[in-house]
């Protein structure tokens, strides 16, 4: 059977082009991957059954969409709303970052307990960490120094 | 900031600004996806491939800021049009007010530093 006399033209390019976008789009949810791919199909049938259609205009709406990497990338990079704006970066570390974890981790040998009291102190006054992130950073430490409150208490009495 | 980084945050400002002109460009009529598409891969300082305006024009309809019908065509098949809702022209308008603020301050700024 001929497929060159019915198809129009453009038309292995064309399912080609699908089939790798497809391949790209496995990290998507279903019903994006769907509505992706049926976009571009229609974008690319539209082209290709144009009255003034040739191969090489299909291959040249093709090349304009672009790599089907970066078309799967951008569905996934977008952020989930244009109300709330894009996720607000993560502020860097600075001055107080580093002594927050240096007093954290060394604190103790220079003055036990206030050290890594002042190091939590700092991780809680800095904004380059989540609030769960401190929280967990807090029971970590505290976590020792209330076995050893404990352990003093039970000597005691 | 390096190269890399000075790509990445174009890159951003690019992405935030684009969805409002898909906005801006279906706010008087509606437009058919493919004619739509093509005429914003023209703006190259906007847009870097013509399929990754897909997801974006998802992901408008998605949040109810543009409707999408169908319509039968004389030749092929039914053809996806895209027309802004209320909420999109809500959304256009607090943008295009920020924006300009936001424009004359980077504009006078880097004038003054270059």
């Amino acid at each position: 059977m001929d497929m060159t006399q019915t198809d129009p033209p453009g038309t292995t390019a064309i399912n080609s082009y699908i089939g790798r976008v497809d391949a790209a789009a496995r990290s998507l949810p279903p019903d994006r991957r769907i509505e992706l791919l049926d976009q571009l199909r229609e974008h690319l049938d539209a082209v290709s059954t144009s009255p003034d259609a040739t191969e090489a205009s299909v291959l040249a709406a093709i090349d304009r969409l672009g790599d089907p990497a970066e078309i799967v990338a951008s569905d996934l990079d977008v952020p989930s709303s244009p109300a709330s704006g894009a996720a607000p970066s993560r502020p860097g570390w600075g001055p107080l970052e580093i002594i927050a974890v240096a007093l954290l981790v060394g604190g103790t040998f220079i003055i036990p307990i206030v050290g890594p009291l002042a190091g939590l102190v700092c991780a809680w006054l800095s904004s380059a960490w989540t609030r769960r992130e401190k929280w967990i950073a807090t029971l970590l430490c505290s976590g020792p120094i209330l076995l050893v409150f404990a352990l003093f208490l039970g000597i005691v009495f | 900031m390096g190269v890399d980084g000075q790509r990445s945050s174009l890159t951003q400002l690019r992405r935030g600004a684009l969805e409002y002109c898909v906005l801006a460009l279906v706010a008087h009529e509606e437009r058919y996806a493919v004619d739509l598409v093509h005429d914003l891969g023209e703006i190259q300082a906007l847009v870097t491939s013509e399929g990754t305006l897909y997801p974006l024009l998802s992901r408008l309809r998605r949040e109810g800021l543009v409707t999408t019908t169908w319509r039968e065509s004389d030749a092929g098949p039914p053809r996806r049009y895209y027309r802004i809702t209320e909420s999109g022209r809500v959304a256009l308008r607090a943008f295009a007010e920020e924006w300009t603020s936001f424009r004359d301050a980077v504009d006078a700024l880097i004038t003054e530093g270059t």
